[in-house]
């Protein structure tokens, strides 16, 4: 029960995430309701523009979720994959895909998304490339490292005995004894990537002005944080609530490979 | 049987050299393809200065040596960089990259080090606060919540309101400057809030594995007492994954530091680096991935060596 807890929680937010901005502009300005504090007409309260926050908040949560699914389908296409070449076949180019795991491992995904911002100027395309070179370098390692031990068991070894060639193995043997920890990775590389992107809008090189982004809320609420307090605390409760959520499916998964 | 006899030829010499030419072997790759992200796609520095003539840009080019063929500024940035001249800035008229870099390393530098060191040493006292809460209480999950906790919190979020509360509700530290022990208390708390308690974390999980291994409990057959067994036995074989850690927290610091620095306004690498992508500075670009790659080479490189002498024997 306490799994479905956070499940639900999460799933509450992305499903306000996904249809609260049709149904309501979260880029309609009405300059005769400004700096309105929280009240049940505007639940978060609204801010310089008259915007309404709750709708702007889930409108932000909307491109966070975006980031984090991006992630996710990026470590299932590319890091799988790549963790399980380099340890099927460890002992011939393996050994050059671990290398090259090792390099991009130590360069920080900031420093990546900063050069790449710096080419293709800021905004949403320049992340998205970033993620696609180093965000699935982390679950690859783990990846391969699972794969690895799980060679070595009994029935691995056995099934190779038989005669099963290595792609049979995988698909075979080792993938299907490992879906929770692909699950349990594939849930821990989205906060990651939803607060990279969160942390890029609030420096400003993230999501464009118009449009609103939970670090960019985060960083406009900081801005005026003496007079308006709620424009800073709520978007920052969301995105904490969002990353404990995630973080708290990915412990409990890992706590039931245990 | 043959492999065992690899490995144990393998000596710590030899591995710390091939760690060597590995990291400098890197430390090329990552500079050769940051120089050609940078020069191949159209546009530079000048390229938003609108106003500007033709003959103006040309000159300003020619200046910078940006007419010439790719492979010529490539040879000529690597002749340069040989002599350890990082090239000039664009943006600040008649100032080098390095010296723009050398004025702001010191300040990144320091509060990544006194970041590092306060996470190292409030995260291992608390994960031995946690273990020793967890041996008391069977399925004590308070070490799991706290992680998540101090995951969720964004950096960026707990600086501002650490800013907003202690510096302009309660004064009790300066803010806006970087001088004196007393400015730099709350960049490093907020720095080092998420990766203390992630130590926690790591080092409490260590102790309690550690704890069920056979020789625990043959020293504790030994007659040893609980302290002894603590001091002599678990705490430097659980260090291990937190040594493992460092390299993903000097990373992390990395990070971090450019979001605290933009908070509490530091004149550092991170806060130059930002304004350099925002200005397509790539003297000063180039400078800082430069630097930042040779840091994070030079610790994971300190943390290999270190495990390999700490932990002779044992296979990581």
């Amino acid at each position: 029960m306490k799994k479905q807890r956070y499940m639900i929680g999460l799933a509450a937010a992305f499903f306000l995430a996904f249809f609260l901005p049709i149904f309501y502009d979260p880029n309609a300005i009405h300059l005769e309701t400004i700096h309105q504090s929280p009240s049940w007409i505007h639940f978060f309260g609204t801010d310089h523009l008259g915007r309404d926050l709750f709708v702007r908040c889930f409108a932000g949560l909307k491109v966070s979720c975006f980031i984090g699914l991006l992630a996710m389908g990026i470590d299932l296409v590319i890091a799988l994959p790549y963790g399980a070449l380099a340890a099927l076949y460890e002992k011939k180019f393996g050994f050059f895909l671990t290398q090259i795991a090792d390099i991009l491992y130590t360069i920080p995904t900031v420093l990546m998304i900063l050069l790449c911002i710096s080419v293709f100027g800021p905004g949403l395309f320049p992340i998205v490339i970033a993620f696609f070179l180093s965000s699935w370098v982390t679950t690859a390692r783990v990846f391969k490292r699972h794969v690895l031990l799980l060679k070595k068991q009994p029935f691995v070894l056995v099934a190779r005995q038989m005669g099963g060639s290595s792609l049979h193995l995988f698909f075979w043997h080792l993938l299907n004894n490992s879906w929770r920890q692909i699950a349990s990775m594939l849930c821990a590389s989205v906060p990651k990537a939803i607060f990279m992107e969160a942390f890029l809008s609030f420096l400003g090189l993230g999501v464009s002005p118009p449009y609103s982004s939970l670090g960019a809320l985060i960083a406009e609420g900081v801005a005026s944080m003496e007079f308006f307090p709620w424009l800073a605390i709520f978007p920052s409760i969301l995105l904490s609530f969002v990353l404990f959520c995630c973080y708290q499916i990915s412990t409990d998964l890992q706590e039931s490979l245990a | 049987m043959l492999t065992d006899r690899y490995v144990m030829k393998e000596t710590i010499l030899g591995a710390v050299i091939k760690k060597s030419v590995l990291s400098l072997c890197s430390i090329f790759c990552i500079i050769t393809a940051t120089f050609f992200l940078l020069h191949t796609i159209p546009g530079d520095p000048f390229s938003r200065e609108m106003t500007l003539p033709k003959q103006s840009l040309d000159l300003l080019h020619k200046h910078y040596g940006l007419d010439l063929p790719i492979g010529q500024k490539y040879l000529r940035y690597l002749t340069h960089m040989a002599s350890f001249d990082l090239g000039p800035s664009f943006v600040y008229e008649g100032r080098s990259a390095g010296a723009l870099i050398q004025e702001a390393l010191p300040v990144s530098f320091i509060l990544g080090l006194q970041a590092a060191v306060f996470s190292l040493v409030a995260g291992c006292s608390l994960g031995i606060f946690l273990a020793k809460k967890q041996l008391e209480t069977v399925g004590n999950r308070s070490a799991k919540y706290l992680t998540a906790l101090g995951l969720s919190i964004p950096n960026f979020v707990l600086a501002s309101l650490l800013q907003y509360l202690f510096a302009l509700v309660f004064p009790i530290f300066p803010i806006g400057q970087w001088q004196g022990i007393e400015s730099q208390i709350l960049p490093v708390v907020a720095l080092s809030f998420a990766p203390t308690l992630q130590i926690a974390e790591i080092f409490s999980a260590s102790l309690m594995d550690i704890r069920k291994k056979p020789y625990i409990t043959t020293a504790f057959a030994k007659g040893l007492s609980e302290k002894e067994v603590w001091r002599s036995h678990m705490l430097k074989n659980a260090f291990a994954p937190v040594l493992s850690f460092l390299v993903p927290l000097s990373s992390y610091l990395l990070t971090g530091s450019f979001i605290i620095e933009q908070i509490f306004s530091l004149p550092g690498l991170g806060q130059l680096m930002i304004h350099s992508v925002e200005m397509r500075d790539y003297g000063v670009i180039m400078g800082i991935v430069l630097i930042y790659a040779f840091l994070i080479f030079a610790i994971e490189w300190v943390i290999d060596v270190t495990h390999k002498i700490l932990y002779k024997g044992f296979s990581s």
